[in-house]
């Protein structure tokens, strides 16, 4: 029997690999990015040592970077409330179903990640097109008489994102409805409850610290979603992290590239942070 | 008028029968226990009458009301799960409030009745607790409040007392019979543990692989069991095999031994270790009889002895005397009155 302090040791020992990681690849270049963020750009010279908020003023200042980061606000709320929505029914059918082929169906719940987001956004661009499989299939039915403009629209980037992060959502909602009580439902019922009354008194305030991680998982990934708004909102649509790459790799502005991230972070980080604490005091956890 | 009525319940899973044309009445007030190993269908029965699981075909009628195919949030049933099913999230009195707020109750009715129902089950100081700040007796006493804060047609308690200690099963058993005794409402208990069924239980079920092999009173069950199933599943016995024909019953071995009741067609009786009465020698009325193990269990003495054809008898007497000086190799005399030998049908085939 290994001792108290032996055991932490050893527990220590074992975390220290990824720790370092994090420590080294994460922290420490994340911390030089927040020194960029206050060093000055200069035209010509590029970045120049300084100790400066001139860019923090500049993004607060520019109507036009309020609105990026509006919009992206908007996209990633809009695609969290939509895969909480759209992903619960599936996940509850995964977490309660008593087929032997449940190794099958979680499968296919991760099997449009094997496909990377770039590729999955090219495909969404052939369905999506004037001539796409969407307006052939609306058309053919009779729904509609002239082509929708879906792409380059939000309607296309949100259908987009939804779909990278529905997997993460139903997987993370799945597990934690399996952990519900079924015996806790169903005496909600036998006392009377309707079964929506058992969802909304039981099932829902049972799964939502589960509902919570599942939304700030699907909200982080918005926030910070490239490849999708690049491919599938077209040139004028601006989320964040695509202003922050063309920032830093087309105009070489590393100082207020670093200064868009920070700031992109901390929005995100405020926001769930602010999710937790809102749920925690509602619910008494 | 009957609390309950389940008139010929099946259900099927695939091709096997869970529950299989399973017919019962439960009185007004009756305290009643479904009793059987795990896979008999017991737990089957108590969903399908709870609404948690549909039947195949059959009926379950409440008073003069067919449930069948009602939805288990309009039966009016009381339920008490095994893990005590509370909600986490609810304090103990919303929890007890659950069933009289879906009712839409006055605030003021749905204080008092909480509280006499908590009242019921000593747990009065305990309102503003959450679940998780309570022993296990203790949550099981609020599902018990919960359930019966309703004034349910019926109670189901589903291996209520399993997931609690030896010392507190016991506590909340007597409670629990008391309870029953006072609020006089109709109760179903389901169990595989013969000696909660046999103190709690006004009639038993015993039920195997789906079907009701007897019913009846404890007494009823212990003195005079249908099967040998039945038997051995309440209380403890010998089981000789062999031929009965008229009064008397001659084993395997060739022993043979006088019945109160005739035994024509019967290949099995049933002997109580208790019911066999220990001398010191054998006489007219005992026959010899080998000890081969003494147990002493304090107030008892459990006996095993061989008897000269090879038979062998578990016998149990009152401990002290000339028994607690009894020794393995003793030769001894076993009385078995008539009345004491029980004949058994068939596996399966008699049943009440």
């Amino acid at each position: 029997m290994a001792t108290g302090r032996a055991m932490a040791w050893r527990r220590a020992g074992a975390m220290a690999p990824a720790s370092l990681l994090v420590l080294g690849f994460l922290v420490l270049p994340m911390l030089l990015m927040l020194r960029y963020s206050f060093n000055s750009f200069v035209p010509g010279k590029f970045m120049v040592e300084a100790v400066t908020v001139e860019n923090y003023v500049k993004l607060a200042a520019d109507p036009y970077y309020r609105h990026v980061l509006g919009l992206t606000l908007t996209v990633s709320i809009s695609v969290t409330i939509l895969t909480l929505i759209v992903g619960w029914p599936v996940a509850q059918f995964l977490a309660r179903t008593q087929t032997r082929h449940k190794g099958l169906l979680l499968l296919a719940v991760v099997l449009p990640l094997f496909v990377g987001n770039a590729v999955r956004a090219a495909g969404w661009m052939v369905a999506f097109g004037r001539e796409g499989l969407v307006n052939r299939l609306l058309q053919a039915t009779g729904l509609i008489d002239v082509p929708l403009q879906i792409m380059f629209t939000p309607t296309a980037v949100i259908i987009g994102i939804v779909s990278v992060n529905l997997s993460y959502v139903v997987l993370t909602l799945s597990s934690v409805i399996e952990g519900i009580d079924r015996r806790a439902e169903e005496a909600a019922l036998s006392l009377g409850a309707t079964p929506f009354e058992t969802w909304r008194l039981v099932t829902l305030p049972l799964a939502l610290p589960g509902l919570l991680a599942a939304g700030v998982l699907s909200f982080i990934l918005s926030m910070n979603a490239y490849a999708t708004p690049v491919l599938l909102g077209g040139p004028s649509f601006q989320m964040m992290a695509p202003v922050v790459a063309d920032q830093v790799l087309q105009r070489a502005n590393w100082p207020f590239g670093a200064s868009l991230g920070f700031v992109l972070m901390l929005v995100t980080l405020g926001l769930t942070a602010g999710a937790n604490w809102l749920v925690g005091r509602r619910y008494g956890r | 008028m009957a609390a309950l009525v389940l008139d010929r319940l099946t259900k099927h899973y695939g091709d096997h029968a869970a529950v299989d044309t399973l017919s019962l009445t439960v009185a007004d007030g009756e305290f009643l226990v479904l009793l059987g190993p795990s896979g008999c269908g017991k737990t089957t029965t108590l969903r399908m009458i709870a609404g948690f699981v549909e039947a195949s075909t059959g009926q379950v009628s409440l008073g003069d009301r067919d449930i069948t195919r009602e939805p288990p949030h309009r039966r009016n049933i009381g339920v008490v799960f095994q893990n005590y099913a509370l909600f986490p999230h609810l304090s103990v009195f919303e929890n007890v409030a659950f069933g009289l707020r879906r009712r839409k109750r006055p605030e003021a009715e749905i204080k008092t009745r909480v509280a006499r129902a908590l009242g019921l089950v000593r747990l009065d100081a305990f309102a503003d607790r959450m679940p998780k700040q309570m022993s296990g007796g203790q949550q099981q006493r609020v599902a018990i409040a919960r359930a019966l804060v309703i004034e349910p047609d019926i109670l189901l308690l589903d291996e209520p007392l399993s997931a609690l200690d030896a010392k507190l099963r016991l506590e909340v058993r007597q409670e629990l019979k008391a309870l029953q005794r006072l609020l006089g409402i109709a109760t179903i208990l389901v169990t595989h543990d013969q000696d909660e069924a046999m103190s709690l239980g006004d009639r038993l079920v015993v039920m195997n692989a789906g079907r009701v092999e007897q019913i009846g009173s404890p007494q009823e069950l212990y003195r005079q069991p249908a099967s040998r199933f039945v038997a051995s599943f309440i209380g403890r016995g010998n089981f000789l095999e062999g031929v009965g024909a008229g009064h008397r019953f001659t084993t395997r071995h060739g022993w043979s031994l006088p019945t109160a009741r005739p035994v024509d067609d019967v290949a099995t009786v049933l002997i109580r270790p208790e019911a066999i009465h220990l001398a010191p020698t054998a006489d007219a009325d005992r026959v010899p009889a080998r000890v081969a193990l003494v147990t002493y269990l304090g107030p008892m003495t459990e006996v095993v002895l061989e008897l000269a054809g090879g038979d062998r008898l578990v016998a149990e007497q009152a401990s002290g005397g000339w028994l607690d000086r009894v020794e393995p190799g003793q030769d001894i005399g076993a009385g078995i009155p008539p009345e004491a030998v029980i004949g058994l049908g068939a596996e399966g085939a008699t049943r009440t």
